[in-house]
């Protein structure tokens, strides 16, 4: 069998033994990333829907909306791969053992990611579907895409956590990164507020592959149609989640192999 | 003694002046030996005497900044898959999941090895193990014993024809010790290779035909344990009360060694008949004389002082 083919084997085994695990607490494990976009939705959207203006048309709840979908994409991924891939890796030396089988450090990150897109992308359907039930999608159709552009968002987002990982001495450090990385990027984006007429802030945020992640999600979700933003935004999300997913690579194999 | 599953005389471990640095710090200086098929080989040393830094480096988990180093002929730096489908490790930390049970960390192990018959084999080595009544357990309700057995379990999945064991009976009562040399005995009966790490000088008498003994980073001495005995500390060793030093020691020959233990006075002479001449001429008696022993090799080679993580 070709090389590769192994490998990707070999990842879907991480994929396994990540699911295997998070199963035992199903539960405790998947209701922090579906309350966050809840409560979001309801302090925000029906909080303040009353009180703000319609945004190009849409009500602001409208306008949240897919908005939320990037929000679980974001924190399910970063959380998973910062303090999840850190507890595994020094606490419970997860890969201590593992790596004495044919599993290498280029497995052990394919499986993360795979693991994380997996997850975003099951976890951006479910959201989805529950705000095209309640009505906040001008497109329902948009569902069907969630899943798709939530599995390549993951990948950047769950890249940032594992090269968080690869950075911190130690586990509080997760709470600088999120202050200063995740927290920017994910309130600088879109979800909350349109960037279009503030041109500062319009340009700096093209860097974050959040920002491009959430303007997907926002065209399929309002069905604004525009081959040019399509190609812009899915290319640099791609470019991003190719590059930081090479540098975590890089990082990590760097950790587990000493 | 080289039969079985290896063909003779192939060397499943060879390394040539292997070195490993972190950083300025020297953890492997340029260590050479060699383990050929069906043997088992003990390399012992102090903590951090750099055993498991090179145990990593035989699989890929460490990188090896110098040296020649082959495991099956191959190079662990390019070809670390393969060799790792050929090996079982039992690693010095025993890394199980401790939230899932026993049947759920071995089916993944199983997995990750791809074995043929998970099911089947894994109900074997538990029952070989004396597990098999805590399948479905979680890690965490297991005793340290129980969970060691459990990382053997896990370690011989693939049928491996090299087993690695870092420091397998460390903090283990005497019965599960016991039966894990067992374990390893019968293993080396069918042929397989085995290297191992121990503190336990009896230990490596008793499970190995070739000692290594390492003191930072480098191999001191090699040999079987006869040998080194012979070659390193000969005679027998009479231990007397370190309050009578002073009495013993104006009675002794040149020839003999004296060197104090646990707070006790101990001289070592070619022939027994020297210790009994010299209680009957110092008039004390001895508490204890017998044939010197690999502990007193090891002490001798790594010197009294202690390690340099102690
Ligand atoms: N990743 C690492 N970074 C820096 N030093 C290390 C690392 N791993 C091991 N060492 C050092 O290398 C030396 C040998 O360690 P080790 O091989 O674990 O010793 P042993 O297994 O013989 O007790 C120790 O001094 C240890 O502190
Ligand atoms: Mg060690």
């Amino acid at each position: 069998m070709n090389d590769y083919l192994i490998s990707l084997r070999l990842a879907w085994c991480v994929v396994v033994r990540n699911w295997v695990v998070y199963r035992k607490d199903f539960l405790a494990n998947i209701s922090p990333t579906l309350a966050d976009p809840a409560l979001m939705m309801v302090a925000l959207g029906m909080g303040l829907s009353p009180f703000i203006r319609s945004i190009g048309g849409l009500s602001y709840s409208q306008y949240l909306a897919p908005g939320m979908v990037a929000t679980t994409v974001l924190f399910t991924a970063f959380f998973e791969c910062s303090y999840g891939f850190y507890v595994r890796m020094t606490f419970q030396s997860v890969f201590k053992a593992m790596l004495t089988t044919p599993i290498g450090a280029r497995e052990v990150v394919w499986g993360e990611f795979a693991w994380v897109s997996i997850r975003a992308a099951l976890m951006a359907a479910g959201v989805g579907l529950v705000l095209a039930i309640v009505g906040l999608l001008p497109n329902p159709w948009s569902v069907f895409l969630f899943p798709l552009i939530g599995g390549i968002l993951a990948i950047p987002c769950g890249a940032i956590g594992l090269l968080a990982a690869s950075y911190v001495h130690n586990i509080n450090q997760f709470q600088t990164v999120y202050s200063f990385v995740i927290a920017p990027i994910y309130f600088i984006s879109g979800v909350f507020f349109p960037l279009g007429n503030r041109p500062i802030l319009a340009s700096i945020v093209q860097i974050s592959p959040f920002f491009h992640g959430v303007s997907l999600l926002q065209m399929a979700a309002w069905n604004e149609v525009s081959p040019e933003r399509i190609f812009y935004h899915l290319g640099a999300l791609i470019a991003f989640a190719v590059s930081l997913g090479i540098w975590a690579l890089v990082r990590i194999r760097k950790k587990l192999v000493t | 003694m080289n039969t079985g599953s290896n063909s003779p005389g192939t060397v499943p471990i060879d390394a040539l002046g292997v070195t490993k640095c972190f950083g300025d710090f020297v953890a492997l200086e340029g260590l050479s030996l060699e383990v050929h098929s069906g043997q088992c080989v003990g390399l012992l040393g102090p903590n951090g005497a750099g055993k498991s830094t090179f145990i990593g480096c035989l699989y890929g988990a460490v990188e090896r900044t110098g040296g020649r180093l082959r495991v099956f002929g191959l190079d662990p730096a390019r070809a670390a898959r393969s060799i790792k489908q050929r090996l079982g490790v039992v690693p010095q930390e025993n890394a199980l999941d401790e939230e899932l049970t026993v049947l759920e960390n071995m089916r993944l192990y199983a997995r990750f090895e791809n074995v043929r018959d998970p099911i089947r084999r894994i109900e074997e080595l538990l029952a070989h193990m004396s597990l098999d009544h805590k399948r479905n357990a979680p890690i965490r309700s297991l005793s340290g014993g129980m969970k060691r057995r459990l990382t053997f379990v896990r370690a011989l999945l693939s049928d491996p024809e090299l087993l690695i064991l870092d420091e397998p009976t460390t903090g283990l009562d005497p019965t599960v010790r016991h039966l894990l040399w067992e374990k390893v005995l019968s293993y080396r009966k069918a042929g397989k290779t085995v290297l191992l790490t121990t503190h336990y000088m009896h230990e490596a008498e008793l499970l190995c035909d070739k000692i290594i003994i390492l003191n930072r980073g480098a191999a001191v001495a090699m040999g079987s344990p006869k040998e080194l005995i012979e070659r390193e500390t000969p005679g027998f060793v009479g231990i007397f009360e370190a309050d009578q030093k002073d009495r013993v020691e104006a009675h002794l020959n040149s020839d003999w060694h004296c060197f104090n233990q646990a707070r006790q006075y101990c001289v070592r002479a070619r022939q027994i008949e020297h210790l009994i001449t010299l209680q009957s001429t110092s008039g004390v008696r001895a508490i204890q004389m017998r044939p010197a022993n690999l502990e007193d090799v090891y002490l001798k080679l790594t010197g009294e002082e202690l390690g340099e993580n102690e």
